[in-house]
């Protein structure tokens, strides 16, 4: 239970609110560098504010309030120069640091353009997403996690949901809905529906615990028929603070982003690098793969025979901002708990005009490796990584073939010969993805 | 997106000033009404039927820290309950003094029998 006012100050982002305040000290994942070459201009909305992003034919970014300073028209209409954006509608040019530099229609010598200047972040590119920072100068360093900066297949599912970041974030600290939403309630599915729950995830939870680290929340597990000598508690994987977690498993290394657009809205994202053991080398890409992928059916129901429609089903209905005056906690929430008072610890620092002390850097680094199990729930590598693909969102994947096939080639290499193409195609013939998809090819022959 | 359905007691929905949210449906199968409820709507008023039980909750909750008397409140504090069987426990950290532990309500003091022998 959290009094009201607690509940609106962890969950408020806008500009001037605490936790608003708290969340302009990161970078964000605004765009992939994809969009920004077939278009150079994106609109961004980001904390409750809108901005223009655009990309110049130097290859630089840059991002700056949407609406012209001039007469307020929005600058994603506008036209990307050598030098900046200028407004679409009179010509007033921004520079990367929102220095105004031309007012063509004003009289020649006039001065009044260096008296202009709009709101300007900073943006820059890694692992083929372009980032942005919103707060105050000097800004802080944009960390290289590994799963961003490591060799690897790039492949990354994306959608926007109806709900605070918050309670999205607060289901990374609560390792027992593993067992129930994407265990037993999977298994029901998979009773009525006729197809293979990933018997992994069905595991009971013997022992929990939750560490703070510098980077956020380190979050172990000991599963029944497991010990403290297995990765899911002698490794553990982290809470990123504050908007996302590093989880994965097998060779699938994966950042699971929630970047908070607004009070109610939230950009999700899987960003997954697949590096099974055994290969080092992988299929070039230009781009991480990125697609949409679907949660609502044509009916306006959850999506649930998969691991992240599952989980979209418990934040979306929990309301755009979940109601935690009227939440009843109990022992197995204490990663919740203390996730709320990171949170707050981290608010009373900016307040007191201090850096935050968790996920954030001022050095200079190549690359930030972040713990994450390889053996994860005691499941063999590649049956793990058939079903996660299988079982999750990478269904919606056009690379999944590829990534089936980059497991397999690798069970191979590390010298494992119980995979075959015909096996693993049996796994995914009787898996939720499969039985999904010969759904939605009968309605669409009904149609 | 629901405007229009009755609410339970078949009075007729009033009509938000938020958008209608882009996304969220009742689901088809489902024969619960979901009244629309914009966050300002959730404080509390002593209107809702779920008010009093929040109100219970929130009454004895611990309002200073037990290390330094400072108000809860405040910048980097924070008062958390959970329950632990039958003992309900405020999870507390104080953003004056740092002190941050467990504070639990108990009707009555138990202790243990002292062994004989």
């Amino acid at each position: 239970m959290l009094k009201q006012e607690l509940n609106e100050q962890l969950t408020q982002v806008g500009p001037g609110t605490p936790m608003g305040e708290l969340l302009r000290r990161y970078w964000y994942p605004v765009a992939f560098v994809r969009e920004l070459d077939e278009w150079p201009i994106k609109k961004v909305r980001l904390l409750g504010e809108n901005f223009a992003l655009w990309k110049q034919p130097s290859g630089r970014y840059g991002i700056m309030q949407e609406w012209c300073p001039h007469r307020r028209a929005s600058m994603v209409y506008g036209v990307v120069e050598e030098e900046g954006l200028r407004c679409g509608y009179h010509g007033w040019l921004f520079d990367e640091g929102g220095q105004c530099l031309d007012q063509p229609a004003e009289p020649e010598g006039s001065t009044f353009a260096g008296r202009v200047k709009a709101f300007a972040g900073k943006a820059e590119e890694m692992g083929g997403m372009v980032w942005a920072y919103i707060g105050p100068d000097p800004a802080p360093e944009l960390p290289r996690f590994d799963v961003y900066v490591d060799d690897g297949f790039k492949d990354c599912g994306w959608t926007v949901l109806p709900c605070n970041w918050l309670q999205i974030m607060e289901n990374s600290v609560d390792p027992h809905h593993v067992e129930w939403l994407h265990g037993r309630y999977f298994k029901f599915l998979g009773e009525q529906q006729g197809f293979l729950a990933p018997p992994g995830f069905q595991k009971k939870h013997l022992k929990v615990a939750f560490d703070d680290m510098e980077w956020g929340i380190l979050k172990r597990r000991v599963l029944e028929g497991n010990s403290e000598e297995n990765d899911d508690w002698a490794v553990g994987h982290p809470l990123v603070f504050p908007y996302c977690m590093r989880v994965g498993g097998a060779g699938i290394e994966q950042m699971q982003i929630r970047v908070p657009i607004d009070d109610t809205h939230t950009w999700v994202a899987f960003y997954s690098s697949h590096q099974p053991p055994g290969m080092e080398t992988f299929p070039e890409q230009v781009y991480p793969v990125d697609y949409e992928f679907e949660w609502l059916d044509d009916n306006g129901e959850h999506i649930v025979d998969y691991i992240e429609g599952q989980d979209i089903m418990a934040w979306v209905t929990q309301g755009d901002i979940n109601d935690r005056t009227a939440e009843h906690l109990g022992k197995s929430d204490i990663g919740v708990i203390q996730l709320r008072k990171m949170f707050r610890e981290q608010m009373a620092l900016v307040a007191e005009g201090k850096d935050p002390t968790v996920g954030f850097t001022r050095e200079k680094h190549d690359r930030i490796g972040l713990p994450c199990e390889k053996d994860k729930f005691g499941v063999d590598y590649t049956e793990f990584a058939l079903s996660w693909i299988s079982g999750g969102s990478g269904r919606y994947s056009p690379a999944m073939d590829t990534i089936k096939k980059l497991y397999l080639e690798a069970a191979a290499l590390r010298g494992d010969t119980s995979w075959s193409v015909a096996r693993a195609d049996e796994l995914i013939e009787n898996s939720a993805a499969e039985v999904a998809r010969r759904k939605r090819l009968a309605a669409q022959a009904e149609r | 997106m629901t405007g229009g359905r009755p609410t339970h007691d078949g009075a007729p929905r009033a009509s938000s000033t938020l958008p209608a949210p882009r996304f969220r449906r009742d689901p088809q199968w489902s024969n619960h009404v979901e009244v629309e409820a914009p966050v300002a709507d959730r404080r509390l008023s002593g209107g809702h039927w779920w008010d009093p039980d929040r109100i219970a909750h929130v009454s004895d909750a611990p309002n200073h820290c037990p290390a330094c008397g400072s108000g809860l409140d405040g910048p980097g504090s924070l008062a958390v309950e959970y329950w632990q069987g039958d003992d309900r426990t405020f999870h507390t950290r104080c953003g004056e003094c740092g002190w941050s532990g467990d504070i639990t309500k108990i009707d009555r003091m138990i202790g243990h029998e002292a062994p004989h022998d």
